[in-house]
This record gives C-alpha cells, structure tokens and sequence, in this order.
C-alpha cells in the first residue's frame, strides 16, 4: 500500500469574499430592518395612547400624584400657594377656548424652583417652575407657555410618548434578544432618533394650538414669544446650547420663533396690541436659587 | 448637547473597527505564511485518517499524538459575523478561523510525531469546542484538537 | 466518487493513500428562525427551520471534502467522519473529514 502526499489548493473550505462590502451591505439592511420595526412600533403605540381613555390617564395620574403627596409639588408658603391659584386662574382662562377632551381638568401646580421650565404630564398636571415665571414680561407670554403645556395635555401628547416608548422598547428587547450583542447600538440608534422626531412634531403642534389660545383669549398674540427669545438669551448662560435638530428633543428655538410668527401672519391675528400686565400674586418672585 | 454622547460611541465602535481590521488582516496573513511552511516541511509525516495499519514486520512502535490549538478572531470579524447573524447563512469570518485552527492543529500533532520519529499518524480524529460558550458576547474563540496514532518504525 | 464510513471499500483493494480530507462551513441561523424556535419551545415537536439549516450545511461540508478529494486526484474517501461543533451561540461548524485513496 503506497502512501503520498498531495497537497490540496487553497479556497475550498476558505471562500473569498469582500468583508468590506459584506460590512456595508450587512449594516445598512440591519439599520433598515430594526428601525422599520421601530417605526412601526411607535406609530402603533403612539396611536393606541391617545385612544386610552382619559378617565384611565386620570387613574393613573392619581396613583402617582395624590398618594402621600410627595410627588405633588405643594407650595410651602402663602406666597407660593397664590401664585399657584393666580395660575391656576390663567389656565382656567385660556383653557375655556381650547378643546379639552371630555373628562379632562387642567390642574397647574407652582414649583419653587430657579430653573426656567414648565412641564405637563398625566392627568392634565401641569407644573411651572418660578425660573420661568420670573423671566415672563407680561402675563400674554406666559400664557403662551401655559398654552403650549394645556395643549400637550389636550392633544394627549404624554400618552401618546407613554404608549409610543413602551411598545418601541417592547419591540427592540425583543430583537436584541433574538440578536447578537453588537447589534444592540444599531437597534436603538436609528429608533432613539426616530422618537426625538415624533417628539418634535408634537412640539410644534403645541406651539400651534397655544399660540391659537392666546389669540381667543386677548384677541392679539403680542409679546406670545417671549419665553422663546429668552431661551435664545439664555443659551449658553442658564441654559445649555442647543445641539443639531435632529438630536433633540424640540425643535430649534429660532425656528419656533419663526413658525409662530408665520401662523399668526396666516391666521390674521393680530401681531399689536397691549400687553396685560402679570398679576400681583406672579410679579416679584425673584430669579435666584 | 443631548445625542452626542452616542455619536461618540458610534464613532469609537467604528474606530476599533478600522483597527482590528488591519491588525486582523495582518496576524491572519502571517499565520498562514507560517502554516504553509510548515506543511511543506512536514509533508513527509502523511495523516491518514484510517485504522489498518499498513502490514510491516517487525511490528512498529506506536504512540499517541496530538496537537491543540486557540485561536480567536478580532473585532472586525466578530462585529462582522454578528450582523451576519441576524440574517443568516454562511460565516465567512469564521471559515478562516476554522480553517487556520485545523491546520495548525494538525501541524502540531505531526511536530509531536516528528519529535518521536514517526513516519506517518494514523487514525486521527479531531475535536472542536467553542472557548466560552454561553455567554452571548464571548463569540469566536475556537479550540481544536487533532489527535491519532503516530507509527514508529522498526529501524 | 466513493465514500465509506468503513476502513475499506467492499471489494475493492485500497491502492494509494493520499491523506486526510476535509469539508468544513460555518452557518448562522437567521432572527427568523429564533423566533419560530422559541415558539416551538413552548409547544413541542421538530424544529423544522434548523432542521434544514443543519442539513444544508452538512451537504455543502460533505460537498467541499469531496472537492478536496478530486483535488488531490482520489476516487475515493474512506472512513468518512461528521462533526457539529458550536462556535457561538447561533452558529455552528460541520465538518466532514475522511481519508483520500485510490481504488482499483
């Protein structure tokens, strides 16, 4: 029995390919595939929020504010607990020429805080920080604030972004459990920017529906801006600059500006007229910490 | 500014892609220059992969011999091959890797051979086993075993 | 070609040895199929999807031994051994490795 040895060629159990286009092609079909399922998954859940009913957001806005009270920002002084009514007052103004979803109350609560904000959550809560307060002129720019927050609430913005994230998450644990590691920074990538713009489209429709209120409420949008181009004089101050649009969270300032003064032109409100002056129980505040 | 912390770590990932790309490359090729030596050198100790021994008298020596080995891919290959997960199909990163493992593996067991003055291994049979399996990060990491019966003859 | 799990051909003599031969492929299954296993999982029976995953990997490691084979110009492999070994966790090697000879 003879025995020899013959050498084999190479590339049988080696095939040739291109890594480099097998990178490309391979990344560019995984981004496509997790953020489809990620769109999809938002616009099902964004959907699906705002259908909740509000008696059940009312619910759940309960469990989490009026529980011992600690989440419920509560005024320690008369002089907070005034500026709470007056705003609560000014809410309930602007709030009688919106369209406010049945069984839906604006309650606005006043929060001691130098920070210059102002946020709705569940249940039609909406809280003002005296940062922000401080900085309004008059009371037609801080009702343009209110408004925006009283129209996240009416638009059910908070359920829709509840809803929205939750099945969004649901849907990429699920894929990056199928998938292997690497890929999670490829699923949620694409899909953190994609909630960034669903976010910011549903900031310009409160821009929009706040500036309307303003308009029925004093007839004029006058001044309705100026939360915004104290944000623009802030920046870099008290307020950290703003990155590139499709990072954030909101649309540009400047544009917001624009937008606004673009609708009023459009609607035909009125641009001019007199400023109402804050009322007593909101003027003096002070800025500080 | 909100988002840029993840641009950063986008950018290192691809960073440490274009790193391991290169050094991957380079060690690969420089494995393989020193497998192919080595087969020539070694191509006299043929590996037979068969029990009956080819009838000699007087009988040889025997003597059992193997060759192991770990290799492991770099980071390109392995952020390459996860993708290719999600889809499916064939490895090619992997293929490498194997290919190389199995080799040397053999050269190996045939160096041990040499060393007892074999002149050929007989019956070899080889064993594969991922390092470090079960942790779903721990991805490419191969250890080979080839062994078999080195014939010493008789002179 | 021949090949055999056995030591020899049935009836032929074994004239050349000509080394080992071998066919390897690295497979990974897809999203798909995992979601279709983890189904499975819940209700029982053959799983399918890597079922045929397996056995297209095995044909095409058996197909590239063979391709070894007529390389090193054989008619036949003997003592034709499969192995499936796991590489990661979704992936896995089949291997098919064989002695090369020539039969008469």
């Amino acid at each position: 029995m003879k025995i020899r040895h013959v050498k084999v060629p190479e590339g049988i159990n080696v095939s040739r390919h291109r890594p480099l286009a097998d990178l490309f092609v391979l990344t560019a079909g995984a981004v496509a595939l997790f953020a489809f399922v990620g769109m999809v998954a938002l616009l099902i859940g964004s959907y699906a929020g705002r259908y909740i009913p509000v008696s059940w957001e009312n619910a759940m806005a309960a469990a989490i504010f009026e529980t011992g009270g600690t989440a419920e920002p509560q005024p320690a002084d008369v002089t907070g607990l005034r500026a709470e009514a007056a705003l609560q007052a000014l809410a309930d103004k602007l709030a009688a020429n919106m369209e406010l979803p049945e069984g839906l109350r604006i309650t606005v609560h006043y929060l001691d805080d130098p920070e210059i904000n102002a946020f709705a959550t569940l249940g039609g809560h909406v809280i003002v920080l005296r940062g922000l307060i401080h900085r309004m002129p008059d009371e037609n720019a801080l009702a343009m604030v209110l408004g925006h927050e009283i129209a996240h609430a009416a638009n059910r913005d908070v359920m829709a972004n509840l809803g929205g994230t939750l099945l969004l998450q649901l849907a990429l644990a699920t894929l990056t459990g199928m998938s292997p590691e690497t890929a999670e920074g490829l699923v949620w990538g694409p899909n953190a920017l994609l909630l960034r713009r669903f976010g910011r489209d549903a900031e310009r429709r409160a821009d929009r529906d706040g500036l309307a209120a303003v308009a029925a409420t004093y007839g004029h949008v006058s001044g309705a801006d100026a939360f915004f181009r104290t944000l623009l004089e802030e920046m870099g101050k008290t307020v950290p600059e703003e990155g590139p649009e499709f990072l954030s969270t909101h649309p540009l300032t400047a544009g917001r500006i624009e937008d606004l003064a673009a609708l009023a032109t459009a609607q035909g409100w009125a641009t001019g007229g007199d400023p109402t002056p804050l009322p007593e129980a909101l003027r003096n505040l002070g800025g500080g910490p | 500014m909100e988002g840029f912390a993840e641009l950063w770590q986008v950018l290192f990932v691809i960073l440490l892609l274009v790193l391991a790309f290169f050094t991957g490359r380079i060690a690969e090729r420089r494995h393989y220059k020193s497998i192919f030596r080595r087969e020539d050198v070694l191509a006299d100790i043929p590996v037979i992969v068969a029990k009956t021994l080819p009838p000699a008298n007087p009988a040889p020596a025997t003597a059992l011999v193997r060759g192991n080995v770990v290799v492991s891919v770099d980071y390109f290959k392995r952020f390459l091959a996860r993708l290719r997960m999600i889809f499916g199909g064939r490895i090619h990163t992997y293929e490498s890797l194997l290919d190389r493992a199995r080799r040397e593996a053999i050269l190996r067991m045939q160096e041990e051979a040499r060393a007892l003055g074999a002149s050929m291994v007989f019956n070899m049979r080889f064993e594969t086993s991922s390092i470090s399996k079960g942790r779903r990060d721990a991805v490419g990491t191969v250890e080979v075993l080839a062994y078999g019966t080195a014939v010493i003859p008789n002179e | 070609m021949i090949t055999s799990t056995l030591e020899t051909v049935p009836g032929r003599m074994i004239r050349e040895h000509l080394g080992i031969v071998q066919g390897s492929t690295v497979r990974a299954k897809h999203i798909g199929r995992d979601l279709m296993a983890g189904l499975k999982n819940i209700v029982g029976g053959e799983l399918k999807g890597y079922t045929e995953l397996l056995s297209e990997a095995r044909d095409e490691a058996y197909e590239r031994m063979l391709q070894q084979a007529e390389a090193k110009g054989a008619n036949a492999v003997i003592n034709v051994r499969f192995s499936t070994s796991s590489v990661t966790q979704g992936a896995s090697e089949i291997l098919a490795y064989g002695s090369a000879v020539i039969v008469e």
